[in-house]
């Protein structure tokens, strides 16, 4: 998909007007991050296309629209406001809040369309769970964000491994590494996964399946890894179809 | 009680992000038509584009406290809502035959209580609109086939016939075309 001089030319229209598989995605804009004329071209491009819909002539929503918007906010205000997820040195119980607003999203597609292209596992056994379990329509997928830092967390049902996508995570200090906990009750707490990059993906193993637990976090601990979290995590995605089980 | 149309709309989309559900009610009040148009416009029945604007509201006022201005206007960044959930929508029924309709099928009668942003709106709309009738057919095809339908450039070309490396090009130059008559047209940017 690029041009002889290595630009990804013909994929910016794609990504400018959001259509771009997440795949392929991340590659171009890495590319445009360090590539001044692509940059500039897609600048162009997103500039477009944010102006697309100006085109459309406006239309009205019945009557009744606001007032069942502003009902059902005043109804979730309490159990599904977003507050920022970065958190130091909370006390443990702050895992229940934060699993509480995490957010679920269902773009299910592109992201197993990355999952089971990413890396050395591409074609393994968990890969293909993930896969097969995206066919059957029942992956579980949940996501957390807080301005830039963003993760997803794909598995399938009755898996012990799942993926985790991360993006932006906070600078490492030297020494240190991410380090994935499980929780199955908001109060103790399973190591998982230890990693170093701040943007990418990781599979994370349990030592059950992972229907059985509320929620997933990340602390940053030694490089080697902990038996127990060091503080707080400063991010939790709630692990939607656990809670609906439990 | 505060008075949130003073409010530009990082102010407003702050407040709202604080838990202040008058600044929802007022947000709403500022984007629920061209959200509530658009979402038409994807998805051609208005049951849908209601339940999806409602939608787009609610995740509005979850996730206000990750609303960047420097990324995006607030209009842009509803409407980017919005058009995440109708491309949702169109991708579960993909299968399904779909009435769409054209960018005039939407039109209504003005508004004759429309305030001054609102004049500017069908300003802004006119001259879109205008640029985009100036495109070649086969290049304002794809865009319009990619932008309000979700479809993939692979997707687009298997539609018109033609290979996917040809919708790229027309995407491209069609944008690249679009944005130069837009900037002779003293269209830079959103406010």
């Amino acid at each position: 998909m690029v041009d002889e001089h290595g630009h990804p030319e013909s994929l910016l229209a794609e990504l400018a007007l959001g259509v771009l598989a997440e795949d392929e995605a991340v590659a171009v804009r890495h590319h445009v991050a360090a590539c001044l004329s692509c940059r500039a071209e897609y600048e162009e491009m997103e500039r477009v296309a944010t102006l697309l819909p100006f085109g459309i002539e406006e239309a009205a929503p019945p009557d009744g629209l606001r007032q069942s918007i502003l009902k059902q906010v005043a109804s979730d205000a309490h159990q599904l406001r977003s507050t920022p997820v970065v958190l130091k040195r909370r006390p443990v119980f702050w895992w229940a809040a934060a699993a509480a607003s995490a957010l679920i999203v269902a773009s299910v597609a592109a992201f197993v369309g990355y999952a089971a292209s990413a890396g050395p596992d591409k074609g393994n056994d968990r890969a293909e769970q993930v896969v097969e379990a995206a066919a059957r329509g029942d992956l579980e997928l949940a996501r957390a964000a807080d301005g830039d830092v963003s993760m997803t967390f794909v598995h399938a049902p009755g898996a012990r491994e799942g993926f985790l996508w991360v993006h932006d995570l906070p600078p490492l200090p030297s020494g240190k590494a991410y380090q994935a906990w499980f929780t199955p009750d908001l109060s103790t707490f399973e190591p998982s996964t230890v990693f170093t990059l701040a943007s990418g993906g990781a599979w994370l193993k349990a030592t059950g399946p992972l229907d059985g637990f509320v929620a997933m976090g990340l602390t940053i601990e030694d490089k080697d890894g902990a038996d127990a979290p060091s503080s707080a995590p400063f991010i939790v995605v709630m692990l939607e179809g656990s809670a609906q089980r439990r | 009680m505060q008075d949130f149309g003073r409010l530009d709309d990082t102010e407003l989309l702050r407040t709202v992000a604080g838990g202040d559900e008058g600044a929802l009610g007022e947000l709403y009040d500022r984007f629920h038509r061209p959200c509530y148009a658009f979402a038409l416009r994807m998805l051609g029945a208005e049951a849908d584009a209601e339940e999806a604007v409602q939608e787009a509201f609610v995740r509005a006022w979850r996730n206000a406290h990750l609303y960047d201005n420097a990324k995006a206007g607030g209009q842009t960044w509803l409407i980017s809502i919005t058009r995440n959930l109708c491309i949702d929508e169109l991708r579960r029924r993909r299968r399904r035959a779909a009435e769409a309709t054209t960018l005039d099928d939407v039109a209504e009668p003005p508004d004759p209580g429309r305030t001054d942003v609102e004049a500017e709106r069908a300003m802004l709309r006119t001259q879109v609109r205008r640029a985009l009738e100036l495109l070649p057919g086969e290049q304002r095809s794809a865009i319009e086939l990619v932008y309000f339908h979700g479809l993939t450039s692979q997707e687009v070309g298997n539609v018109l016939k033609v290979p996917a490396p040809t919708v790229r090009s027309r995407l491209r130059l069609g944008l690249l075309k679009l944005g130069g008559t837009l900037r002779e047209q003293g269209v830079t940017s959103l406010g």
